[in-house]
């Protein structure tokens, strides 16, 4: 069938419709009233006042939230490295799996998302307070020893890092998965060793994986609050608990707007950055 | 079983390129490859030629270090390499699916061998420059892979190949994924680079007319053994089994049931009933069930005006369907027995129409008789 170019543009507009509908309403209207908000003015009852200041973002910069962004960062860092180091091998591994058993162990990596997030994060907490699961296995030992790892930065990463590995696996799942073998054999019929070929040939052919991967857990672990009220206490706030204490607590909606302004900024300058190198490899 | 290899390579005979000996290989109960000893001389277009599933890609695939035989060894250029990992194998690969990475241009492809044997970059820009004017692909160095036709990436991987100047250069089925005109001009080429490299080339395909235009020698394979192994001549004159005979070009079979000797002279009865002379030749030794074959160019229509010399020896039939072929045509003919014989026929022969009724002979030297074995190799 034939269409002329005007009649498929109403039929992709129509089909389109629902997701653009849904799209300006709950993304980019709320994203647009953040925008607004953050130029706002707030009065004793914490309402919103509109006028024009850039007191909120000023206020960004202040050492106390500067802190928190470079501690949200480091630990965004980590949490993403440690899952690669550990999700790529495992996304290779379960991607080179005979089919059968491949699917099998993919369940294995999705199970955590029949259970709820929150429930999930609780049950470390079991695990990991002083008279939890962990040091009652360690004292069970014939060295006794005990670990006070809830409420402590230690506890934030594992639970972060915990949460986010299925996002790493995933993604570069996908990609080692269409990996044509043939081309790591090239490889090791050109004379590249294993190492080399891995450097060389299944690298630079699963980036496209890793990258995704990277987004998935950086983005969200900067921005996490759930997790660092539940298994870090109080001790080490991130900016997603900052942003989250501006609206609830503090009742401060405008600077906790320009927060929120700030992170999507960044994030849209991370996804900048690696889409422009992409670009230039070609 | 083997045929005598072309004169050239009666000098190299012994110290072969590559010295397969009783190799073999089994997937769990399946046998892909029975025991296999052959020698593969320097310099030698050697072709694994055979139905799917016959085991040449496992074969070649040993050679190449991607399988792991279940048993025997393989020595290349005298060193038993049996236990060497790919990338220690002086041999190179062009992959049926070319495997050209997508992440290099042209020209990274090409270099990425040297770049793994850790040529110095002078050599290395010399010998990529080399192969590129050898391939003729001048002009496309910086091009993706992606943007490159079925027969420029079939140059690329031949390209890549060869600039890592390898003893053996094993060719999986390179040609099958190009279209009827390119093939035949991919086959022309790869003769002119091979005979211009002197590089000893292992080539798997299942076309018969590839591996009888191209090949010096051929391993016919069937079912995991083999069944014949000489020149393209031999295999296709003189087949040595049944199904080499039917699987290289066609032919008239029948099953021969009696045989009798006249001064000399040689007749057979084949199952059909008919009586067939086939000239001066010895009785081969009795007890083996035997198979007549015979090429449709070893049939002869006889003319109307030679009727009364041959007429005894002639065979009457109807033509039920003709195949144009240009260079010749192929008849096919059910005589008066029931039994269907396929005939060719010349271009510059008059053409017959279907319906018709000729009479045709067998040239009795282009009958050849193949003794029948119980199982293959």
């Amino acid at each position: 069938m034939n269409l002329s170019s005007s009649k498929r543009h109403w039929i992709v507009l129509f089909w389109g419709l629902p997701m653009t509908l849904w799209g300006a309403l709950f993304i980019i209207a709320p994203m647009a009233l953040l925008l607004g908000y953050s130029f706002c003015e707030r009065d004793a009852l914490g309402q919103v006042i509109w006028s024009f200041t850039w007191e909120n973002y000023q206020r960004v910069f202040d050492p106390v939230y500067l802190n928190v962004f470079i501690r949200s960062f480091l630990f965004a860092c980590i949490t993403t490295f440690v899952c690669l180091m550990v999700g790529y091998p495992a996304a290779y591994f379960i991607a080179r799996l005979p089919k059968e058993v491949r699917n099998l162990y993919l369940l294995l990596v999705m199970i955590p998302f029949w259970t709820s997030f929150l429930i999930r994060t609780y049950a470390w907490i079991t695990l990991l307070k002083s008279e939890g699961v962990l040091n009652a296995i360690l004292g069970a030992l014939p060295f006794s020893t005990s670990l006070d790892l809830l409420y402590t930065p230690m506890a934030v990463l594992i639970g972060l890092i915990y949460t986010f590995l299925p996002f790493m696996i995933l993604p570069i799942y996908s990609c080692a998965e269409k990996l044509d073998l043939s081309l790591v054999e090239a490889g090791s019929d050109l004379g590249a060793n294993p190492f080399w070929n891995f450097i060389h040939v299944i690298l630079p052919l699963t980036w496209p994986g890793i990258g995704a991967g990277i987004l998935f857990v950086f983005v969200p672990t900067f921005g996490m609050f759930a997790v660092v009220d539940l298994l870090g206490g109080s001790q080490t706030p991130l900016i997603g608990n900052v942003i989250q204490n501006q609206f609830l607590q503090a009742r401060n909606w405008p600077f906790g707007s320009a927060l929120g302004v700030i992170l999507l900024v960044m994030f849209f300058a991370l996804y900048a950055m690696t889409h422009d190198e992409e670009v230039d490899e070609r | 079983m083997n045929g005598d290899p072309k004169e050239k390579y009666e000098m190299k005979k012994s110290d072969p390129m590559v010295r397969i000996q009783d190799l073999q290989k089994s997937f769990g109960d399946f046998t892909a490859l029975h025991p296999l000893t052959l020698d593969i001389f320097a310099g030698e277009f050697l072709t694994f030629l055979g139905p799917s599933g016959c085991g040449k890609t496992t074969l070649l695939r040993m050679i190449s270090g991607f399988e792991e035989p279940t048993g025997g060894t393989i020595y290349l250029d005298g060193v038993d390499v049996t236990s060497f990992p790919p990338h220690r194998r002086d041999v190179n690969q062009v992959f049926q699916s070319y495997a050209l990475f997508p992440h290099l241009n042209v020209q990274e492809n090409i270099e990425f061998g040297l770049k793994m044997k850790k040529i110095s970059k002078s050599e290395s820009k010399s010998r990529v420059e080399q192969a590129i004017q050898l391939i003729q692909l001048q002009g496309m160095e910086r091009r993706k892979t992606t943007e490159l036709s079925g027969g420029q990436k079939q140059r690329v991987a031949m390209a890549r190949a060869i600039v890592c100047r390898p003893k053996v250069l094993l060719l999986d089925e390179p040609l099958s994924a190009l279209d009827a005109q390119l093939r035949h001009q991919m086959q022309v080429e790869l003769k002119r680079i091979q005979s211009q490299l002197g590089i000893t080339f292992v080539f798997v395909t299942h076309d018969q007319e590839e591996a009888l235009a191209m090949s010096d020698r051929i391993l016919v394979m069937n079912r995991g053994s083999v069944e014949q192994i000489g020149t393209s001549f031999e295999i296709y004159h003189q087949p040595a089994t049944p199904f080499v005979a039917s699987f290289i070009g066609s032919s008239n079979r029948m099953a021969v049931i009696e045989m009798r000797s006249d001064e000399g002279k040689l007749k057979v009865r084949v199952d059909s009933g008919r009586w067939i002379s086939l000239g001066k030749r010895e009785e081969p030794k009795s007890g083996a069930k035997f198979i007549l074959s015979v090429r449709p160019e070893g049939i002869e229509v006889v003319g109307e005006e030679s009727k009364e010399e041959s007429i005894e020896e002639s065979i009457e039939g109807r033509v039920i369907q003709i195949l144009f072929r240009g260079d010749q045509s192929h008849l096919f003919v059910r005589d008066l027995l029931g039994v269907e014989w396929r005939i060719a026929q010349s271009a510059r022969q008059r053409p017959y129409r279907v319906g018709e009724l000729i009479r045709f002979t067998i040239t009795p030297l282009a009958a050849i008789l193949i003794e029948e074995r119980n199982k293959g190799g």
